[in-house]
């Protein structure tokens, strides 16, 4: 057994060694081109009419984690988006939007096989810049949808104005609910969530008769917004509203509350404009949420990757709005928008 | 590696030092060879580079975890220990603006959690899972406290080459790990506290009788732990430029994966450093090999999970095959 371990290592030895002989060519095949990426829009669109049907570009997705439908939304409008206008898409993610350091080795990985173009949600603002400017080094363009980043090397940002959703739904709060409220929160460096937060907290100021009286992170999960959500309803037994800036955790939130008891005393706004969180409205289980446009988000992206490929100019910052949805228009939000 | 060749080598050959672990060489290359065969951008020397770049932090997590198992514990509190670190050595590179004293700040942030886990658990006698279970939780929710569940930015161009920058070709966390790793290897294999260990993980009371100091060993196997953890999150820290109090949840999961994989056997009194080291780099590769293949993400826990059972089974086989003989 020792031995064959053994034999198989030297195997594992020369075939890394024929890597290094395999980059040494690729690295001379590299040289040539180095010209050509002053201009990589007329390579690129050269390049597209030659070889149109033999060789597809590959754009690699990452969002944030696969487990929350809302990305998965957009994923699936990326993919159908994609597949019309002739890309091949790749996606991955981490199990959880926590794992920061697992979406970096990712993209790493990605960057690291060569992809054309990447989309990518990232998990904090600050831990992917530097891997989104190794991916701009490389040629490869990077663009952010739904969560931005802190300022580095990405071509366009497709997504909400979190911070005026953000605001939006403190103005629903604001009409709706009288008295004190409390804030269900992403997690720290979250940009998206963040954004929301703070929309939320300056817009609430104009409305006096709501006091925010505790807000708290429940990592974007269901069963944390229902925990602490429970926690909430201890310690503020005349609880009026919840505000929560993602519609998993409204949705656990609205559980607790009606385990409790307590559905008539409290108002709940969730965010996202999920398919399950308009239907909790019409069922009851919370009274609002705030739709993002997810499937609006997936189009946008891969038109603008198709426009940056084609040499034409793209807008740095696109904002794809947001609804405020009740119980009477919440039929319409049975499918993403 | 010597070849077997001629009478005399042979003598040299039979007595060769066995070192522990190697047997989880196989799996790797196994791995290795059907993804280079499979995928075009694996065996690149980048591609490698990376991957044992992202082995780093779980290898490291891992020898403590070994140091751990082998004496029949287990350490749950290692997740939770990372970021508890990560956040001391961040707010003291923050305020001092020296990474030298945040690096120590980690350091010591690990032993002073492994001493409290190895006091109780040695003296107390609180099993060890359970020990490790409550300091999971309290360690979490102390970081939480610390930060306000804020994540925090760390700024230092320096302190972020230890994360991020190559030395002579090859990524600096790469040469951290193998250092870390030789270092334990020798404490295991080299030193009477090493013998005292592997004892103790093959009956604690024979040991005792024997003269073993078991609740002395006991101590600084937990410390160890916290040790590596500490070493760990500066690795961690630089490769993300953010304290995260939320980091690191369910890894001590993933060390272990790293250590059975490595042939450690579970039950205690056996197994390697070495081994883990290749156990760690095992799963970094199937991560990095899922991602290569376009395969879906959720994937990769079942691949994971697969290997972990079939390394052990493997491994099992191996053992009672030449317990027969």
């Amino acid at each position: 057994m020792k031995k064959l371990a053994i034999f198989l290592s030297l195997c594992m030895t020369v075939s890394m060694l024929a890597g290094c002989a395999n980059k040494a060519a690729k690295d001379d095949t590299a040289a040539d081109t180095t010209t050509d990426e002053a201009t990589p829009a007329e390579t690129e669109e050269a390049g597209k009419t030659d070889a149109a049907d033999s060789e597809k570009k590959v754009i690699a997705m990452i969002p944030k984690t696969l487990n929350n439908p809302f990305f998965v939304a957009i994923k699936d409008e990326v993919e159908v988006m994609a597949d019309e206008l002739g890309y091949e898409v790749v996606v991955n993610a981490p199990d959880a939007e926590t794992e920061v350091d697992k979406q970096v080795s990712i993209v790493e990985t990605f960057v690291e096989q060569g992809v054309d173009a990447i989309i990518l949600g990232p998990a904090t603002a600050s831990a992917l810049v530097d891997v989104i400017n190794k991916a701009d080094e490389k040629g490869i363009p990077v663009f952010l949808v739904d969560s931005g980043s802190d300022e580095c090397a990405y071509q366009a940002f497709v997504g909400t104005d979190n911070y005026k959703g953000g605001q939006e739904g403190a103005k629903w709060i604001g009409e709706n609910v009288k008295g004190k409220v409390v804030i269900l929160d992403g997690y720290s460096g979250n940009d998206a969530t963040t954004q929301r937060q703070k929309g939320f907290m300056d817009e609430i100021k104009n409305y006096p008769d709501v006091e925010v009286v505790a807000s708290e992170y429940a990592n974007c999960e269901i069963s944390k917004g229902m925990e602490v959500t429970e926690n909430f309803l201890m310690a503020h037994p005349d609880l009026a509203g919840i505000f929560a800036v993602n519609d998993m955790m409204a949705i656990g939130a609205g559980q607790a509350v009606e385990a409790a008891g307590k559905r008539d005393q409290i108002q709940i706004c969730g965010f996202d404009g999920q398919p399950d969180a308009a239907q909790k409205i019409i069922e009851g289980t919370i009274d609002a949420t705030i739709a993002q446009k997810p499937a609006t988000m997936g189009k946008t992206i891969v038109q603008t990757i198709d426009d940056y490929f084609n040499g034409k100019e793209i807008e740095r910052n696109v904002d794809t709005g947001c609804d405020v949805v009740n119980k009477e228009n919440a039929e319409t939000y049975l499918t993403w928008q | 590696m010597e070849k077997a060749v001629g009478k005399g080598a042979a003598g040299l050959w039979e007595k060769r030092p066995r070192i522990s672990g190697l047997g989880s060489l196989l799996p790797l290359a196994v791995i290795v060879i059907l993804l280079a065969i499979t995928t075009d951008t694996f065996m690149q020397i980048d591609n490698i580079m990376q991957v044992l770049r992202q082995a780093a932090v779980y290898a490291m997590m891992g020898v403590g975890m070994t140091f751990v198992i082998i004496t029949g514990g287990i350490d749950l509190s290692q997740g939770s220990m990372l970021a508890f670190c990560c956040v001391a050595s961040g707010m003291t590179i923050n305020a001092t603006g020296n990474m030298w004293l945040g690096m120590l700040m980690a350091v010591l942030a690990g032993v002073l959690v492994g001493f409290v886990n190895g006091i109780v658990i040695a003296y107390v006698k609180v099993p060890a899972f359970i020990m490790t279970l409550g300091s999971m939780y309290i360690i979490r929710g102390l970081t939480l406290y610390l930060t306000n569940s804020t994540q925090i930015a760390v700024n230092h161009a320096t302190f972020k080459m230890i994360g991020q920058g190559f030395f002579l070709g090859v990524p600096v966390p790469v040469y951290i790990f193998l250092g870390v790793g030789l270092i334990a290897h020798l404490i295991l294999a080299k030193t009477a506290t090493g013998r005292y260990i592997y004892a103790i993980g093959s009956n604690e009371e024979t040991a005792r009788l024997s003269g073993v100091y078991v609740e002395r060993n006991t101590i600084k196997v937990y410390v160890l732990s916290g040790i590596s953890i500490g070493l760990a999150s500066i690795v961690y820290l630089s490769r993300l430029s953010a304290a995260q109090p939320t980091a690191g949840q369910s890894y001590e999961m993933e060390a272990v994966a790293a250590v059975v994989i490595g042939g450690t056997s579970i039950s205690g009194g056996e197994g390697g450093v070495l081994g883990t080291l290749i156990g760690a780099v095992v799963v970094a590769v199937i991560r990095n090999g899922l991602v290569l293949l376009g395969v879906q993400s959720f994937f990769t826990q079942i691949v994971v999970g697969a290997i972990i059972v079939c390394a052990v089974a493997l491994d099992i086989t191996r053992k009672r095959l030449v317990a027969n003989k």
